[in-house]
């Protein structure tokens, strides 16, 4: 009797074993998207970053992440991008709608590991109250070459704002400028010619990247600039500008030879044209 | 002392039975294979026959499939992966193999003569059909559309030797970069 309870005690010690290896195999498949921030309450003014962390145990290389906030809470005022694992942006972290920041890329080099940094996001808290952010939206892809979708599991924290001594605002001492790389590309399909950029900045990260176009003479405005930029016949110089988070910032002209050309080529007709017709009117004068 | 000698023996299978269903099976991949959950037994000899030859069948738990321009095999059962469109009638058939082993799978060459069996394969990485008229050329993973997918699937080959990755070279100029994700980029769409 006491050889059999022996007998059944191991054996049920093999057993969860052998499950709780199962079940640790399957955890360590998933990874894991989760929020830091320096403390658990802010006072009301208060500034704070938001970090959104990444736990890996197989190589990921790419992610889209949508953070939700209450706006009667806080305000999204900005993100710091210079430790983020996803440096190929198609544009850089954008509040799609009030209450909801969203940002996707790519990865050069693969991740696998823990707390790797997806983003910094900067909120203000801005009343009184709880300050709710969530997960709304997470979808990482393994680097297998095979586009492997994996959604972490979402949720929300809860963060207290109270009444207190506001942190100070955030500031940034980075006296470099941000670096801008451009390339240009001849689209396959339709032979059209594409610019693709890449702003970085390793201290305050990219705040934002803007361009601006010259038609003939004058300037369009700023407005954000989106990977890649179709380059048409209509601009032929383009500035781009990219600001970092201490607001230095770095401009890049562009020029659009085949637009210039065909500028140049219009200007040499008029011309040609305005000639042909004083002479014709010069000409006709001495007849008369 | 004849009751603690069965008792040991019992406690003794109930170990072995237990530990041996402790395994760890971690895939093995090459620059254009994978095999899942690989736990590989030892095959068979190198057999012949008029029109084949058979080199070193592996067990039945490595799955996969296996290609080349007149044959294709699928290994396993445990993954067999569905046929994607019925296979085309097969060729006149050779002779039984020689080889015992149960099914395990194997690789077979040269083909019979005339051969022409084609058995449809699942994708793998690293190899890639060339875009269809009216197909995005960036749509690698075939869901209609240039996105995350595709753009993590280019990344995949960014270090990979340019020969397994030259039909991810989008603008073809021999290596993957950025200009390759600005044509993803162009034709992004969430």
């Amino acid at each position: 009797m006491k050889g059999g309870t022996v007998l059944v005690l191991v054996g049920a010690l093999l057993l969860f074993a052998r499950a709780a290896t199962h079940a640790q195999s399957e955890r360590s498949a998933a990874p894991r998207v989760y929020f830091h921030t320096e403390a658990n309450k802010y006072a009301q003014d208060s500034e704070f970053v938001f970090t959104v962390l990444l736990d890996a145990p197989d190589e990921v290389n790419a992610a889209d992440i949508e953070i939700g906030y209450s706006v009667d809470t806080l305000e999204f005022t900005g993100f710091n991008d210079a430790h983020s694992l996803i440096n190929v942006w198609q544009k850089s972290p954008v509040a799609v709608q009030p209450g909801s920041v969203r940002f996707t890329g790519g990865m050069w080099k693969p991740f696998q590991g823990n707390a790797g940094q997806l983003m910094q996001l900067h909120f203000q808290a801005v009343a009184k109250g709880t300050a709710t952010l969530t997960l709304q939206k997470a979808r990482i892809y393994r680097a297998n070459g095979l586009g492997t979708l994996i959604e972490p599991p979402l949720f929300f924290v809860n963060l207290p704002v109270t009444e207190g001594t506001p942190t100070p605002l955030l500031s940034s001492d980075d006296p470099t400028p941000p670096t801008l790389d451009i390339k240009r590309v001849e689209n396959p399909v339709d032979r059209s010619q594409l610019l693709i950029f890449e702003a970085h900045d390793s201290d305050s990260g990219v705040r934002e990247v803007l361009v601006r176009e010259r038609k003939w003479f004058t300037w369009s405005e700023w407005i954000p600039a989106a990977n890649p930029l179709n380059l048409t016949n209509n601009s032929w110089m383009l500035h781009l500008r990219a600001v970092n988070g201490a607001r230095k910032e770095t401009i890049a002209t562009v020029y659009v030879w085949r637009a210039l050309a065909a500028k140049l080529a219009m200007v040499v007709i008029l011309l040609f044209l305005i000639g042909t017709v004083v002479m014709m009117y010069n000409k006709r004068g001495k007849t008369i | 002392m004849k009751g603690n000698v069965s008792i040991a023996v019992v406690v003794l299978a109930v170990i072995v039975a237990g530990v041996s269903g402790i395994s760890h099976a971690t895939d093995f991949s090459s620059t254009n294979f994978t095999v899942k959950d690989p736990v590989i037994k030892p095959g068979a000899g190198f057999s012949t026959s008029t029109a084949f030859q058979l080199w070193s069948a592996v067990g039945q738990e490595a799955i996969g499939t296996s290609a080349a321009s007149s044959f294709g095999l699928r290994a396993g059962f445990l993954y067999f992966p569905a046929p994607v469109s019925p296979p085309p009638p097969p060729p006149p058939p050779p002779p039984p193999p020689p080889v015992g082993g149960g099914g395990g799978g194997g690789f077979i060459l040269p083909s019979p003569p005339g051969a022409t069996s084609v058995i449809p394969l699942p994708p793998i990485p690293g190899v890639r059909a060339p875009a269809q008229p009216g197909q995005l050329v960036c749509d690698f993973d075939g869901d209609g559309k240039c996105g995350l997918p595709d753009l993590s699937i280019l990344l995949y080959f960014v270090d990979k030797p340019y020969a397994t990755a030259v039909s991810y070279d989008l603008v073809i100029d021999g290596r993957i970069d950025i200009r390759d994700m600005s044509i993803i980029f162009f034709y992004w769409s969430d």
